[in-house]
């Protein structure tokens, strides 16, 4: 299967989705992304820390050290409760969108 | 520590991780992508470079989280300032010229600025010091003909009552005291305040108290600061000591600050008494003050003065028909400087910004000139993608780079250049006012800078980001000036040109009203005329007659005139209070030379 384009933004949506499963650090995030599409999204980029910066800026996540699976140092970053309420509503948000998008889309020329 | 705690936290609000932090976590993410890499049989150098071309580097992750929490600006704006601190470095007789003028302009303005602000805005230290009032009649017809009056303590009570008045303070025109402690006598002025004074002018005491109402009849008495200095030398312990005047001892319970110089309708006084001290002095009608009237908040002089003019009359009894012709003026205490330095300080103000705006001309002329060999640079820049706006941010912020190290000197040099109008003429100023430079004239001079920067660095920056690289890049040797450069640079020149000599005329007229002054008629040739101030305490009319007929024989004087007041320029004081006097002997010597006066001034006493 040909891999997934991100559309602009949905970037942060997914990495608050990942960590909302439990705490993990930014490479356990990359993997888990990757692991819920099915290996069909390419978000190896450049883009992808200042998208989890950018979240910890606004609150939305929280960093802290702590040791990673094969004992290395590594930040992990776990969901706030502003994360939480955020994550509630981009969710809502891009459900709805898809959903009319998707019906336009869905229409053929004898129904409009 | 604790006062570097708020600007550590504020710093940690901004950019809560470090340096190290950041680029750690990415390491770790980095090294863990790999070692995923080399599982899925990738070679290990081929792994790393995998690594970091899907991640990025390690080195330039700062930046990315900076940009990331929206620091990027400060950090390019810093990096600015650093190259126009390194450029002011590498030019330093560039640096030296431009800095330096500035540094004239804006240390001449901040000089001039805190001078306004001591003299004109601030000068006074008293309490409400707007709402406080001379009081004078004045010629309904010829306005500039005016009248002090003076109250008895019954009629400043009757005063106090008026509705649009909040308190009101009587003090006499200073009287001369003699110190008959030990050693020399020395003459001194003495002002007598009402039992109000504490809290009519509101200056706390550097020492000790002011004068309260219980002193009454009890004989205390108040330093001036400046007599404190002379007498006490600065002794801190001078209160609670006796100082003996006119035979008479008096106990010290304070001294007044620097700032408090009350009052200057007469000459600052040396000491302050307790009015109620009076009747022990004046052995003559009931002591009378000089009013100094505190109207209540948002009343306005217009309405005070209609309101009191009648209150007054009825005070005083005065409605006779020669009265009528006069009617009653307050006026803000601040008015008779204003009126005398205000032109003086409008036109050195004047002076001083066209010699920041000629000083601002210099340094864009500068810019250019020196924009010229800064042209392949700049092409380099915008070759490698910096916008035009990006290049002209970076050469305002080298303007002001320039105009804030001149801002820095101007303002150092100011803090001497402010006093310079004080010390030359210090009778000018409100004895009060005290140069310093404090937060408003600082807040003024940074403004100055900032304008200043932007004034002489956005027509050069403007020019200079105009720039083809194309044009400019292969040829650095390009030594033309493009004729539109040369049109600005002749208009830059022209302006200067003219502005120097508008300061010229400036500076012109005002010495030639300086010089007006000083050749100003004073009715009668002040050639071998000298003077001679004598303390007669006692006002004993045998002792004056006596001093009269002695100086009559004394030689080598061609002639003589006696009065019995010293010469006070400003105010004529036809009602002032009737005080001992200390008389002065005007005599013009037979010979011109001042040791001959000195020699008869000698023996007559």
């Amino acid at each position: 299967m040909k891999p997934v384009e991100l559309p602009q933004g949905t970037l942060e949506m997914l990495i608050l989705k990942a960590v909302s499963l439990g705490p993990l650090h930014g490479y356990g995030i990359l993997l888990r992304i990757q692991q819920i599409s099915g290996e069909r999204l390419e978000i190896l980029q450049g883009s992808f820390y200042t998208a989890i910066y950018r979240l910890e800026r606004r609150g939305w996540i929280r960093g802290e050290w702590g040791e990673s699976e094969n004992n290395r140092r590594a930040r992990f970053y776990s969901l706030t409760a502003a994360g939480t309420r955020q994550l509630k509503t981009e969710t809502a948000k891009w459900t709805d969108m898809a959903a009319v998008v998707a019906g336009i889309l869905r229409k053929k020329a004898g129904e409009i | 520590m604790s006062l570097l705690a708020p600007i550590r936290k504020l710093w940690h609000s901004i950019a809560p991780r470090t340096h190290s932090d950041v680029e750690e976590e990415f390491r770790s993410t980095l090294d863990a992508y790999q070692e995923d890499l080399i599982r899925q049989g990738l070679p290990e150098e081929e792994a790393r470079r995998k690594a970091r071309i899907d991640l990025g580097q390690p080195a330039t992750q700062n930046e990315t989280y900076r940009d990331a929490i929206g620091l990027r600006v400060f950090d390019e704006l810093g990096g600015d300032i650093r190259s126009g601190l390194r450029a002011l470095r590498r030019n330093p007789g560039f640096a030296a010229v431009a800095v330096l003028s500035l540094a004239v302009g804006i240390g001449a303005t901040t000089a001039m600025f805190s001078l306004i602000y001591a003299v004109l805005l601030h000068p006074f230290p008293y309490a409400d010091a707007d709402r406080i009032m001379n009081a004078h009649f004045v010629k309904t017809q010829q306005p500039d003909v005016f009248q002090w009056f003076t109250l008895s303590e019954a009629q400043l009570d009757d005063l106090r009552l008026a509705a649009p008045v909040d308190s009101v303070l009587g003090f006499t025109t200073n009287g001369h005291l003699e110190i008959t402690n030990d050693g020399l006598p020395d003459d001194i002025s003495g002002v007598y305040l009402t039992k109000n004074a504490e809290t009519f002018l509101g200056v706390r005491p550097l020492f000790g108290r002011m004068i309260e109402p219980f002193d009454a009849g009890h004989p205390v008495v108040v330093l001036n600061y400046r007599f404190w200095q002379r007498y006490f030398g600065g002794d801190p312990h001078a209160i609670g000591r006796t100082l003996e005047m006119d035979h008479a001892p008096y106990t010290i319970v304070g001294v007044m600050p620097r700032s408090f110089a009350f009052n200057d309708v007469d000459g600052v006084g040396d000491v302050y008494l307790p009015a109620s001290l009076m009747d022990a002095v004046a052995n003559g009608p009931a002591p009378t003050y000089l009013p100094w009237i505190k109207l209540r908040p948002h009343v306005t002089v217009a309405t005070a003065n209609a309101a009191l003019d009648p209150i007054l009359r009825d005070i005083m009894k005065i409605h006779t028909e020669a009265s009528l012709a006069w009617h009653l003026r307050l006026q803000p205490i601040i008015v008779p400087y204003q009126q005398d330095l205000g032109r003086t300080l409008a036109l050195l103000l004047a002076g001083v910004v066209l010699l920041l705006i000629i000083g601002c001309a210099n340094c864009s002329i500068l810019l250019l000139a020196r924009g010229r060999t800064r042209r392949h640079e700049l092409a380099i820049r915008t070759a490698i993608g910096a916008s035009r706006w990006r290049i002209v941010r970076q050469l305002l912020v080298e303007a002001l780079v320039i105009s804030c190290t001149g801002a820095v000197l101007g303002v150092a040099a100011s803090y001497w250049l402010a006093r310079l109008p004080l010390v030359l003429s210090r009778d000018s100023f409100p004895a009060e006012s005290v140069i310093r430079i404090n937060a408003p004239i600082l807040a003024f001079s940074v403004a100055l800078a900032l304008l200043c920067g932007i004034l002489f660095g956005l027509a050069p920056a403007l020019r200079l980001s105009r720039n083809d690289p194309a044009r400019s890049l292969p040829g650095r040797q390009a030594g033309v000036v493009a004729a539109p450069a040369r049109r600005r640079w002749s208009v830059l020149i022209a302006a200067q040109v003219a502005l120097t000599l508008l300061l010229m005329a400036t500076a012109g007229t005002a010495i030639r009203g300086f010089l007006r002054l000083t050749q100003m008629p004073l009715g009668y040739d002040p050639a071998n005329v000298m003077q001679l101030g004598i303390s007669l305490h006692v006002n004993n009319p045998a002792e004056w007659s006596s001093l009269q007929s002695r100086e009559a024989r004394a030689p080598r004087i061609s002639s003589r005139s006696g009065r019995r007041s010293h010469p006070s320029p400003v105010f004529p004081q036809s009602l002032s209070a009737p005080m001992p006097r200390r008389p002065v002997l005007m005599f013009r010597p037979r010979s011109s030379s001042t040791e001959v006066a000195m020699a008869s001034s000698r023996r007559l006493v």
